[in-house]
Protein backbone atom coordinates (compact mmCIF):
# COMPACT_ATOMS: atom_id res chain seq x y z
CA UNK A 1 0.00 0.00 0.00
CA UNK A 2 1.29 3.32 -0.67
CA UNK A 3 1.64 5.73 2.40
CA UNK A 4 -0.13 8.75 2.50
CA UNK A 5 1.82 11.80 1.55
CA UNK A 6 2.82 14.30 4.50
CA UNK A 7 2.54 18.01 5.22
CA UNK A 8 6.10 18.80 3.56
CA UNK A 9 5.35 16.48 0.50
CA UNK A 10 2.16 17.71 -0.32
CA UNK A 11 3.54 21.73 0.64
CA UNK A 12 6.04 20.71 -2.46
CA UNK A 13 3.79 19.06 -4.73
CA UNK A 14 1.45 22.87 -4.15
CA UNK A 15 4.76 24.91 -4.88
CA UNK A 16 5.40 22.76 -7.67
CA UNK A 17 2.11 24.17 -9.17
CA UNK A 18 2.78 27.30 -8.56
CA UNK A 19 5.98 27.97 -9.68
CA UNK A 20 6.04 29.58 -13.32
CA UNK A 21 9.95 29.09 -14.53
CA UNK A 22 12.62 27.23 -16.58
CA UNK A 23 12.73 23.55 -14.99
CA UNK A 24 16.13 24.12 -13.66
CA UNK A 25 15.29 27.12 -11.80
CA UNK A 26 12.01 25.04 -10.33
CA UNK A 27 14.64 21.63 -9.14
CA UNK A 28 16.27 24.61 -7.29
CA UNK A 29 13.61 26.36 -5.52
CA UNK A 30 12.48 22.96 -4.53
CA UNK A 31 15.50 21.72 -3.51
CA UNK A 32 15.79 24.59 -1.34
CA UNK A 33 12.52 24.41 0.08
CA UNK A 34 12.66 21.29 0.95
CA UNK A 35 15.85 21.18 2.81
CA UNK A 36 14.35 24.14 4.89
CA UNK A 37 11.04 22.50 5.71
CA UNK A 38 12.88 19.09 6.92
CA UNK A 39 15.09 20.93 8.91
CA UNK A 40 12.40 23.33 10.38
CA UNK A 41 10.78 20.13 11.67
CA UNK A 42 13.65 18.47 12.68
CA UNK A 43 14.12 21.19 15.15
CA UNK A 44 10.33 21.37 15.86
CA UNK A 45 10.97 17.38 16.75
CA UNK A 46 13.79 18.22 19.13
CA UNK A 47 11.80 20.78 20.50
CA UNK A 48 9.36 18.40 21.84
CA UNK A 49 6.58 18.43 18.89
CA UNK A 50 5.13 15.46 17.15
CA UNK A 51 6.57 14.52 13.63
CA UNK A 52 3.56 15.77 11.32
CA UNK A 53 2.72 18.79 13.81
CA UNK A 54 6.13 19.68 13.70
CA UNK A 55 5.79 19.12 9.72
CA UNK A 56 2.58 21.23 9.90
CA UNK A 57 4.04 23.65 11.66
CA UNK A 58 7.03 24.11 9.38
CA UNK A 59 4.50 24.18 6.57
CA UNK A 60 2.53 26.73 7.68
CA UNK A 61 5.87 29.28 8.83
CA UNK A 62 6.80 28.89 5.14
CA UNK A 63 3.87 30.85 3.23
CA UNK A 64 1.10 29.72 1.30
CA UNK A 65 2.82 27.78 -2.05
CA UNK A 66 0.74 30.47 -3.92
CA UNK A 67 2.54 33.58 -2.47
CA UNK A 68 5.83 31.66 -2.63
CA UNK A 69 5.54 31.25 -5.99
CA UNK A 70 4.65 34.63 -6.94
CA UNK A 71 7.18 36.10 -5.07
CA UNK A 72 9.91 34.41 -7.05
CA UNK A 73 8.11 35.31 -10.35
CA UNK A 74 8.07 38.71 -9.16
CA UNK A 75 11.55 38.41 -8.51
CA UNK A 76 12.43 37.37 -11.68
CA UNK A 77 14.15 39.75 -14.07
CA UNK A 78 12.34 39.60 -17.58
CA UNK A 79 13.63 40.69 -20.65
CA UNK A 80 11.27 42.54 -22.98
CA UNK A 81 10.57 39.12 -24.81
CA UNK A 82 9.60 37.46 -22.06
CA UNK A 83 7.61 40.45 -20.48
CA UNK A 84 5.48 40.24 -24.17
CA UNK A 85 5.59 36.83 -24.02
CA UNK A 86 4.04 37.31 -20.32
CA UNK A 87 1.13 39.70 -21.72
CA UNK A 88 0.64 37.67 -24.83
CA UNK A 89 -0.34 34.81 -22.21
CA UNK A 90 -2.63 36.55 -20.18
CA UNK A 91 -4.40 38.25 -23.33
CA UNK A 92 -4.50 34.81 -24.61
CA UNK A 93 -6.40 33.28 -20.82
CA UNK A 94 -8.83 36.16 -21.57
CA UNK A 95 -9.12 35.14 -25.39
CA UNK A 96 -9.86 31.53 -23.78
CA UNK A 97 -12.23 32.35 -21.50
CA UNK A 98 -14.44 34.24 -24.01
CA UNK A 99 -14.17 31.43 -27.05
CA UNK A 100 -15.49 29.25 -23.67
CA UNK A 101 -18.28 31.83 -22.89
CA UNK A 102 -19.58 32.01 -26.29
CA UNK A 103 -19.36 28.21 -26.80
CA UNK A 104 -21.39 28.11 -23.22
CA UNK A 105 -24.11 30.45 -25.02
CA UNK A 106 -24.10 27.86 -28.03
CA UNK A 107 -25.21 24.95 -25.34
CA UNK A 108 -27.84 27.36 -23.88
CA UNK A 109 -29.17 28.76 -26.82
CA UNK A 110 -29.30 25.17 -28.59
CA UNK A 111 -31.31 23.85 -24.46
CA UNK A 112 -33.67 26.83 -24.98
CA UNK A 113 -34.60 25.71 -28.28
CA UNK A 114 -35.34 22.41 -27.47
CA UNK A 115 -37.40 24.16 -23.98
CA UNK A 116 -39.40 26.87 -24.87
CA UNK A 117 -39.34 26.24 -28.59
CA UNK A 118 -37.30 27.91 -31.50
CA UNK A 119 -39.40 31.04 -31.34
CA UNK A 120 -38.18 31.72 -28.40
CA UNK A 121 -34.34 32.28 -29.55
CA UNK A 122 -35.05 32.90 -33.29
CA UNK A 123 -36.70 36.24 -34.19
CA UNK A 124 -38.35 36.68 -37.59
CA UNK A 125 -36.27 39.36 -38.71
CA UNK A 126 -33.40 37.29 -38.45
CA UNK A 127 -33.68 35.11 -40.76
CA UNK A 128 -34.50 34.70 -44.29
CA UNK A 129 -36.10 32.06 -46.19
CA UNK A 130 -35.18 31.33 -49.21
CA UNK A 131 -37.21 29.41 -51.69
CA UNK A 132 -35.85 28.56 -55.19
CA UNK A 133 -39.13 26.61 -56.64
CA UNK A 134 -42.54 25.16 -55.60
CA UNK A 135 -45.81 27.47 -54.66
CA UNK A 136 -43.97 29.93 -52.26
CA UNK A 137 -40.61 30.40 -54.63
CA UNK A 138 -39.23 34.01 -54.65
CA UNK A 139 -41.03 34.70 -51.02
CA UNK A 140 -37.91 36.03 -48.88
CA UNK A 141 -39.77 36.72 -45.19
CA UNK A 142 -42.47 35.04 -43.87
CA UNK A 143 -45.67 36.50 -44.50
CA UNK A 144 -44.12 38.32 -47.72
CA UNK A 145 -46.53 38.09 -50.80
CA UNK A 146 -45.59 36.11 -53.12
CA UNK A 147 -44.43 38.08 -56.28
CA UNK A 148 -47.62 38.14 -59.33
CA UNK A 149 -47.80 34.79 -61.22
CA UNK A 150 -45.94 32.52 -57.99
CA UNK A 151 -49.21 32.99 -55.31
CA UNK A 152 -50.75 29.53 -56.21
CA UNK A 153 -50.97 27.97 -53.45
CA UNK A 154 -48.88 30.00 -51.02
CA UNK A 155 -50.88 29.58 -48.25
CA UNK A 156 -50.02 31.10 -44.25
CA UNK A 157 -50.32 27.58 -43.37
CA UNK A 158 -47.50 26.43 -45.95
CA UNK A 159 -45.35 29.54 -45.33
CA UNK A 160 -45.68 29.00 -41.85
CA UNK A 161 -44.17 25.67 -42.27
CA UNK A 162 -41.41 26.79 -44.39
CA UNK A 163 -40.92 29.72 -41.86
CA UNK A 164 -40.45 27.56 -38.73
CA UNK A 165 -38.11 25.33 -40.92
CA UNK A 166 -36.09 28.09 -41.30
CA UNK A 167 -35.83 28.72 -37.87
CA UNK A 168 -34.98 25.35 -36.69
CA UNK A 169 -31.77 26.29 -39.73
CA UNK A 170 -31.03 29.24 -38.59
CA UNK A 171 -30.94 27.69 -34.40
CA UNK A 172 -28.70 25.06 -35.60
CA UNK A 173 -26.31 27.04 -37.22
CA UNK A 174 -25.60 29.69 -34.63
CA UNK A 175 -25.31 26.42 -32.09
CA UNK A 176 -22.79 24.90 -34.12
CA UNK A 177 -21.06 28.25 -34.60
CA UNK A 178 -20.89 29.02 -31.21
CA UNK A 179 -19.65 25.13 -30.42
CA UNK A 180 -16.98 25.20 -32.71
CA UNK A 181 -16.17 28.96 -30.96
CA UNK A 182 -16.09 27.07 -27.62
CA UNK A 183 -14.59 24.08 -28.97
CA UNK A 184 -11.54 26.89 -30.13
CA UNK A 185 -11.32 27.65 -26.34
CA UNK A 186 -11.12 24.49 -25.30
CA UNK A 187 -8.45 23.57 -27.05
CA UNK A 188 -6.57 26.85 -26.06
CA UNK A 189 -7.41 26.68 -22.57
CA UNK A 190 -5.20 22.84 -23.29
CA UNK A 191 -2.39 24.79 -24.96
CA UNK A 192 -2.24 27.04 -22.36
CA UNK A 193 -1.93 24.69 -19.72
CA UNK A 194 0.56 22.60 -21.34
CA UNK A 195 2.96 25.73 -21.99
CA UNK A 196 2.40 28.05 -18.61
CA UNK A 197 5.30 26.26 -16.68
CA UNK A 198 7.93 27.61 -19.34
CA UNK A 199 6.58 31.25 -18.99
CA UNK A 200 6.55 33.76 -16.81
CA UNK A 201 3.94 36.42 -16.15
CA UNK A 202 3.79 39.91 -17.27
CA UNK A 203 3.43 41.60 -13.74
CA UNK A 204 0.08 43.17 -14.98
CA UNK A 205 -1.96 39.59 -13.19
CA UNK A 206 -4.65 41.82 -11.60
CA UNK A 207 -5.23 44.17 -14.92
CA UNK A 208 -6.13 41.17 -17.24
CA UNK A 209 -8.42 40.04 -15.27
CA UNK A 210 -9.78 43.23 -13.60
CA UNK A 211 -10.66 44.15 -17.23
CA UNK A 212 -11.82 40.76 -18.23
CA UNK A 213 -14.42 40.93 -15.61
CA UNK A 214 -15.45 44.22 -16.47
CA UNK A 215 -15.93 43.39 -20.23
CA UNK A 216 -18.21 40.48 -19.20
CA UNK A 217 -20.21 42.18 -16.54
CA UNK A 218 -21.14 45.18 -19.05
CA UNK A 219 -21.76 42.92 -21.47
CA UNK A 220 -24.05 40.69 -19.87
CA UNK A 221 -25.87 43.49 -18.50
CA UNK A 222 -26.84 44.55 -22.47
CA UNK A 223 -27.54 41.34 -23.06
CA UNK A 224 -29.59 40.50 -20.46
CA UNK A 225 -31.71 44.03 -20.87
CA UNK A 226 -31.76 42.88 -24.76
CA UNK A 227 -33.67 39.63 -23.89
CA UNK A 228 -35.70 41.72 -20.95
CA UNK A 229 -36.49 44.13 -23.65
CA UNK A 230 -37.43 41.31 -26.58
CA UNK A 231 -39.67 39.19 -23.93
CA UNK A 232 -41.67 42.62 -22.09
CA UNK A 233 -41.68 45.13 -24.09
CA UNK A 234 -41.80 43.56 -27.45
CA UNK A 235 -38.94 46.32 -28.62
CA UNK A 236 -37.46 43.31 -30.89
CA UNK A 237 -40.60 41.97 -32.11
CA UNK A 238 -41.25 39.33 -28.20
CA UNK A 239 -39.27 37.09 -29.94
CA UNK A 240 -35.88 36.04 -29.98
CA UNK A 241 -35.45 36.96 -26.13
CA UNK A 242 -33.57 33.41 -25.77
CA UNK A 243 -30.67 34.80 -28.42
CA UNK A 244 -29.81 37.57 -26.01
CA UNK A 245 -30.33 35.67 -22.75
CA UNK A 246 -28.35 32.98 -23.93
CA UNK A 247 -25.20 35.41 -24.37
CA UNK A 248 -26.23 37.22 -21.18
CA UNK A 249 -25.82 34.04 -19.01
CA UNK A 250 -22.58 33.06 -20.80
CA UNK A 251 -21.58 36.33 -20.01
CA UNK A 252 -22.21 36.29 -16.62
CA UNK A 253 -20.46 32.78 -16.73
CA UNK A 254 -17.15 35.08 -18.34
CA UNK A 255 -17.67 37.24 -15.53
CA UNK A 256 -17.86 34.99 -12.43
CA UNK A 257 -14.01 32.96 -14.09
CA UNK A 258 -12.69 36.63 -14.48
CA UNK A 259 -14.16 37.64 -11.10
CA UNK A 260 -12.23 34.31 -8.83
CA UNK A 261 -8.80 34.68 -11.35
CA UNK A 262 -8.40 38.41 -9.69
CA UNK A 263 -9.80 37.62 -6.32
CA UNK A 264 -6.43 34.53 -6.96
CA UNK A 265 -4.15 37.35 -7.82
CA UNK A 266 -5.01 39.72 -5.78
CA UNK A 267 -4.67 36.58 -2.29
CA UNK A 268 -1.41 35.73 -3.81
CA UNK A 269 -0.16 39.17 -3.72
CA UNK A 270 -1.00 40.07 -0.12
CA UNK A 271 0.87 37.97 2.69
CA UNK A 272 -1.21 36.79 4.93
CA UNK A 273 0.79 34.69 7.56
CA UNK A 274 0.99 36.24 10.78
CA UNK A 275 3.62 35.28 13.48
CA UNK A 276 5.22 33.58 10.07
CA UNK A 277 8.69 33.79 11.77
CA UNK A 278 8.10 31.41 14.59
CA UNK A 279 11.00 29.26 14.59
CA UNK A 280 11.62 27.19 17.01
CA UNK A 281 15.08 28.03 19.27
CA UNK B 1 5.20 44.41 13.07
CA UNK B 2 3.61 45.56 9.66
CA UNK B 3 5.69 42.92 7.12
CA UNK B 4 5.63 46.03 4.55
CA UNK B 5 7.85 47.88 6.95
CA UNK B 6 10.41 45.73 5.62
CA UNK B 7 10.03 46.31 2.22
CA UNK B 8 13.50 47.95 0.80
CA UNK B 9 15.12 46.57 3.99
CA UNK B 10 15.24 42.90 3.81
CA UNK B 11 18.52 42.65 1.38
CA UNK B 12 20.40 45.12 4.11
CA UNK B 13 19.57 42.85 6.68
CA UNK B 14 20.28 39.51 4.72
CA UNK B 15 23.70 40.78 3.50
CA UNK B 16 24.38 41.88 6.98
CA UNK B 17 23.80 38.53 8.01
CA UNK B 18 25.63 36.77 5.11
CA UNK B 19 28.49 38.65 5.71
CA UNK B 20 29.35 37.49 8.95
CA UNK B 21 30.04 33.90 7.68
CA UNK B 22 28.44 32.02 4.96
CA UNK B 23 25.05 30.19 5.69
CA UNK B 24 22.21 28.26 4.34
CA UNK B 25 18.55 29.45 3.92
CA UNK B 26 16.83 28.31 7.08
CA UNK B 27 20.24 29.28 9.32
CA UNK B 28 19.80 32.80 8.17
CA UNK B 29 16.12 33.49 8.40
CA UNK B 30 17.05 31.61 11.97
CA UNK B 31 19.42 34.65 12.50
CA UNK B 32 17.09 37.14 11.25
CA UNK B 33 14.13 36.05 13.39
CA UNK B 34 16.67 35.83 16.61
CA UNK B 35 17.95 39.28 16.08
CA UNK B 36 14.89 40.79 15.16
CA UNK B 37 13.38 38.76 18.28
CA UNK B 38 10.74 37.43 15.84
CA UNK B 39 9.81 41.34 14.94
CA UNK B 40 9.11 40.23 10.86
CA UNK B 41 6.34 38.70 10.67
CA UNK B 42 6.55 37.47 7.45
CA UNK B 43 6.55 33.95 5.54
CA UNK B 44 9.86 32.45 5.58
CA UNK B 45 9.08 31.20 1.68
CA UNK B 46 9.50 34.70 0.93
CA UNK B 47 13.12 35.40 2.32
CA UNK B 48 14.06 32.71 -0.24
CA UNK B 49 13.24 34.72 -3.74
CA UNK B 50 15.18 37.78 -1.93
CA UNK B 51 18.00 35.35 -1.85
CA UNK B 52 17.71 34.78 -4.96
CA UNK B 53 17.82 38.54 -6.28
CA UNK B 54 20.87 39.15 -4.34
CA UNK B 55 22.08 36.18 -6.50
CA UNK B 56 21.62 37.35 -9.75
CA UNK B 57 22.43 40.58 -8.75
CA UNK B 58 25.77 39.70 -7.92
CA UNK B 59 25.74 40.10 -4.58
CA UNK B 60 26.12 36.70 -3.55
CA UNK B 61 27.19 33.58 -4.68
CA UNK B 62 25.84 30.33 -3.62
CA UNK B 63 27.44 26.77 -3.49
CA UNK B 64 25.76 23.34 -2.71
CA UNK B 65 26.31 20.35 -0.70
CA UNK B 66 24.66 17.35 0.37
CA UNK B 67 23.66 16.87 4.34
CA UNK B 68 21.44 14.45 5.74
CA UNK B 69 21.20 13.17 2.07
CA UNK B 70 19.89 16.25 0.94
CA UNK B 71 20.97 19.17 -1.26
CA UNK B 72 21.48 21.93 0.31
CA UNK B 73 22.83 25.76 -0.94
CA UNK B 74 24.84 27.88 0.73
CA UNK B 75 25.14 31.53 0.54
CA UNK B 76 27.98 33.39 0.41
CA UNK B 77 28.98 37.77 0.05
CA UNK B 78 30.88 38.22 -2.97
CA UNK B 79 32.59 41.54 -3.50
CA UNK B 80 30.30 43.31 -5.45
CA UNK B 81 27.80 42.18 -2.60
CA UNK B 82 30.13 43.98 -0.09
CA UNK B 83 30.52 47.09 -1.69
CA UNK B 84 26.63 47.15 -1.66
CA UNK B 85 26.52 46.24 1.75
CA UNK B 86 28.51 49.66 2.84
CA UNK B 87 26.18 51.46 0.63
CA UNK B 88 23.17 50.55 1.95
CA UNK B 89 24.28 50.59 5.24
CA UNK B 90 25.02 54.12 4.80
CA UNK B 91 21.55 54.73 3.66
CA UNK B 92 20.21 53.29 5.94
CA UNK B 93 22.14 55.68 8.76
CA UNK B 94 21.11 58.55 6.87
CA UNK B 95 17.58 57.32 6.58
CA UNK B 96 17.42 56.28 10.19
CA UNK B 97 18.80 59.87 11.19
CA UNK B 98 15.99 61.64 9.21
CA UNK B 99 13.44 59.96 10.42
CA UNK B 100 14.70 59.81 13.88
CA UNK B 101 15.08 63.88 13.00
CA UNK B 102 11.56 64.85 11.84
CA UNK B 103 9.84 62.39 15.35
CA UNK B 104 12.32 64.12 17.63
CA UNK B 105 11.06 63.66 21.49
CA UNK B 106 8.76 61.11 20.14
CA UNK B 107 11.19 58.52 19.77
Amino acid sequence: MTEAPGPIDSYLDQLLAALRCEPSRIRRILAEAEDHLREAARARIDAGAEPMEAEREAVAAFGPPALVGARFRATRTQSAGGLLLGVGFELAMLATVALLAIGLSGGILFAFGELKGTRFVVRDESFTVVVPFGPCAFMTLPGEQPPPGHGAGCTPEYQQQLADGARTDELTRDALLRAVAGAAGGLMAVGLLLSRRGIAPAGVSRVTPALGAAGFTVLALILLFAAYDAHTLGGYGREGAGMWLSGGLAALAGAAVCTAWLARAVRVSVPRVPGAFALPR
Amino acid sequence: MRPDLLKGHLDLLLLSIISEAPAHGYAIIDQLHRRSEEAFALPEGTVYPALHRLEDAGFVASTTSRVDGRSRRTYALTGDGRHALAERRQEWLIFKGAINAVLGEQV
